[in-house]
């Protein structure tokens, strides 16, 4: 008999089920958080902050660039104020070719309830430029002790 | 057990403009289900740069976007989100678009969000998955060629939906272990190229189950799709020798791209005796 695999192995892993791999006591649930802007040419905006719900902590895994109507460049920042870069990111970093694909953040990064995703972010293409990004990730609750 | 299943929701009687909120695809009362894929957001909205956005919702009304988003045409769920059996899937469309190929009438809408995953029974154990003798398993495809002859709307006016046709595939020889589909296609006057914005599908499994709850566009399906990252059914499905493949086929063309030739091609691998 052969292998009664319950997985297609040509399907990526996440369409064959994904559990969370979260610690005891806690359960991950599937989040985006969405972060809008829009720029003027040329404008530089520091210490930007996409607030975290107060209703569980959020680990984030990977970053799509949704909408940008133009070039720009950017900088992540933790809720501690630890960058994650040493220098700015061209947008051009979350493409392949003119597609978004998630960029993805390993290991992922913590942040806590009421914390914050810090952003430095620059026009770059010296015209108005319509951003979204998508922070992909997991809402990370906790469960109530019994 | 977990059946393959991808439930729809089709934008056709939706208006190009507007918002929605609170949309729903009610679920099965039988089984959980477990979203895994959510696809098709260009084809219900407009482009992320004039505003075509969607917000999802799980079965406990819990956004999945902090925001309503111009997530990618296909987006993962990671870990996989389970919806309670007899509960809803529900979202809203912000700035809809309905995406469709242009007849002499009505256009034929290919506007469709897909959300695939698996329908769980509690009943245990995976349906019709054993083969009862010793084998090894061969790569083989089912292939079957067709002729599309009939377009979306019905001729002339083109305004009236046409409805499905139903086709079928024997599984001889051996059990058949269904791995993938690709769909392969030539329109009237056109080139050979893959299958994208011609038809929709409805597959059912060895024991005529249905796979979704309505026939869903090729891109969704198609493992040589464009623009999609596709592929179904997940978990593969076994069709014993003797069972049939089923499957029934809608036209999304317009009358002026008939007849289009089409084949599929069913892949997977044979259980061999050995």
């Amino acid at each position: 008999m052969g292998a009664n695999v319950a997985v297609n192995p040509f399907a990526p892993p996440a369409y064959n089920g994904l559990v969370g791999g979260y610690p005891a006591g806690y359960v991950d649930v599937d989040f985006t958080y969405v972060y809008d802007v829009v720029l003027t040419a040329g404008q530089a905006l520091r210490d930007q902050a996409v607030p975290i719900m107060s209703d569980a902590d959020f680990e984030w895994r990977a970053l799509v660039l949704a909408v940008a109507t133009g070039v720009f460049s950017i900088r992540f920042s933790d809720s501690q104020g630890y960058y994650l870069s040493n220098g700015f990111l061209l947008s051009n970093n979350f493409l392949v070719a003119t597609m978004p694909i998630p960029w993805p953040v390993s290991p992922g990064i913590l942040f806590p309830m009421g914390g914050r995703i810090g952003i430095d972010i620059t026009d770059l293409s010296a015209a108005p430029n319509t951003i979204e990004l998508l922070f992909r990730g997991v809402k990370r609750y906790r469960l109530p002790k019994l | 057990m977990d059946r393959p299943f991808i439930y729809v929701f089709d934008a056709d009687a939706l208006t190009n403009g507007l918002t929605y909120n609170d949309l729903m695809v009610p679920l099965h009362k039988d089984s959980e289900f477990l979203l895994r894929r959510i696809a098709g957001r260009p084809t219900v909205t407009a482009a992320p740069a004039a505003g075509g956005r969607i917000q999802v919702r799980s079965d406990e009304r819990k956004q999945l976007f902090a925001a309503p988003s111009a997530i990618t045409p296909d987006q993962a769920v990671v870990p996989e989100l389970a919806y309670a059996p007899g509960s809803a899937i529900t979202f809203d469309l912000i700035n809809v678009l309905r995406a469709g190929n242009a007849t002499t009438g009505t256009a034929v809408f290919f506007s469709q969000l897909c959300f695939q995953g698996v329908r769980r029974f509690p009943s245990g154990g995976r349906p019709r998955q054993d083969t009862a003798y010793r084998y090894q398993e061969k790569p083989f495809a089912i292939v079957t060629d067709l002729v599309v002859n009939w377009s979306g709307r019905l001729f002339p006016g083109e305004v009236v939906m046409d409805g499905p046709r139903q086709f079928n595939m024997q599984v001889q020889d051996y059990d058949f272990e269904l791995y993938y589909i690709t769909m392969t296609q030539q329109r009237f006057g056109g080139a050979v190229a893959t299958c994208d914005q011609s038809i929709k599908m409805m597959l059912y499994d060895a024991d005529g189950n249905q796979l979704m709850s309505a026939p869903v566009c090729d891109f969704f399906l198609s493992a040589n799709g464009n623009n999609y990252n596709s592929l179904f059914p997940i978990p593969p499905l076994v069709y014993p020798a003797g069972s049939q493949i089923l499957f029934d086929l809608m036209s999304l063309l317009a009358n002026a791209s008939l007849p289009m030739a089409l084949e599929l091609a069913f892949c997977g691998v044979r259980r061999m005796p050995c």
